[in-house]
């Protein structure tokens, strides 16, 4: 009887545990910003500006010019933090898109946004999106510098006028240049353990302006 | 009865009199002689983003102006999407029906700024002109436009 009564203690410690961990995950990240890229604009502007021969390139140029991979992943990337036992109990399915990023008016940007797809969800979410472009220096290699970022912030799912966020940079040359988009989802006040995603890198007709 | 019909010979299909003795010739490609009568967009399934640890897919889109004799000229605005798959669904399905999918690549086309909600028309002149066929903005606004999924795309939406 006695060990029962252990048994039944230790069960119901443990079901409180499973509900008390992602609520106290919730409130620990809720208004945390997004973690950062690899490619943080911040690391980079104290290297841009001690080499005045970094240039933005094609994908192609950083390949072989450069021995850069422009389709792997950021190594940040991998170091997200350890998904928890806990997600799958969630029962929430949902999607982060970004389109390729593209020209018009004059301006590199691209879009992105989230769609509802399963379980219960958040009705709003926080979207991020990052515009990067491709950096090389022959002093310290290439990397994806972050040119303009936008905020969608509590919109609901789908694409869109006033569901999406659009990061702008104006094209200052013609001068083909690697581009990519990189978007945070985060559901409202719903803690998860993902990190960024990357679209597919493009070359455009477009590069922006000297960012030193 | 000449010999040659007697010995029978291949013949055209339809009207008999279209039959002739001298080669076909071809004509030239000439642009100057084409109108455009449409948008085209294309989508089709692209390897997935790579460097991703989640579930991905990608869809290309790309963009035609279709012409009077039925051919296409390819406009240096291609565009594309990617989705990333989050939560626990295993394994992933990317199952929409036809007309969402075609909704979203709408959306994606007429979306951009200062003018979201409309093709960008200018633009597609613009890119036209840099292929040949000279054609303005007005002319083209009116056009009709068509949405085309490929196989692998119906396949993987599960249409």
């Amino acid at each position: 009887m006695g060990s029962t009564k252990k048994l039944g203690l230790l069960f119901a410690a443990a079901l409180a545990m499973v509900f008390i961990a992602p609520a106290a995950a919730q409130a620990a990240t809720a208004d945390s910003p997004p973690p950062a890229t690899a490619s943080d604009s911040s690391d980079l502007n104290s290297l841009i500006a001690s080499d005045p021969n970094a240039e933005f390139v094609s994908l192609e140029v950083a390949e072989k010019q450069y021995g850069f991979d422009p389709y792997a992943a950021d190594t940040t990337e991998s170091t997200v933090p350890v998904v928890t036992p806990f997600y799958a109990w969630w029962g929430c399915d949902w999607d982060a898109v970004s389109d390729y990023p593209h020209v018009s008016s004059g301006q590199a940007s691209v879009h992105g946004y989230w769609v509802y797809n399963s379980g219960d969800c958040p009705a709003t979410a926080t979207v991020t999106v990052n515009l990067q472009a491709l950096w090389c220096s022959g002093m310290w290699g290439c990397s994806w510098y972050t040119l303009a970022t936008d905020v969608a912030i509590g919109v609901y799912p789908g694409s869109g006028t006033g569901h999406w966020a659009t990061p702008h940079s104006p094209c200052a040359t013609t001068s083909v240049v690697g581009w990519r988009g990189s978007v945070f989802v985060e559901p409202t006040d719903f803690w998860h353990p993902y990190g960024w995603t990357d679209g597919t890198p493009q070359n455009l007709s477009c590069s922006p302006p000297d960012p030193s | 009865m000449p010999d040659d019909v007697r010995r029978g010979r291949f013949v055209p299909l339809g009207d008999p009199e279209a039959a002739r003795t001298d080669p076909a010739k071809r004509l030239p490609f000439d642009l100057s002689k084409l109108s455009v009568t449409g948008l085209v967009i294309v989508c089709e399934l692209a390897p997935p983003p790579p460097g991703n640890p989640r579930p991905s897919m990608s869809m290309t889109m790309t963009q035609y102006l279709r012409l009077s004799d039925h051919s296409m000229i390819r406009l240096d605005m291609d565009r594309g999407v990617d989705t990333f798959k989050f939560g626990h669904t295993e394994p992933p399905s990317w199952k929409r029906t036809a007309a969402e999918v075609v909704a979203e690549v709408l959306t994606l086309i007429l979306g951009d700024e200062p003018d979201p909600g409309s093709f960008p028309w200018p633009e597609y002149a613009e890119a036209a002109r840099l292929r040949g066929i000279s054609v303005d903005a007005e002319a083209l606004r009116d056009l009709p436009h068509m949405v085309l999924l490929s196989d692998e795309l119906a396949a993987t939406f599960e249409f």
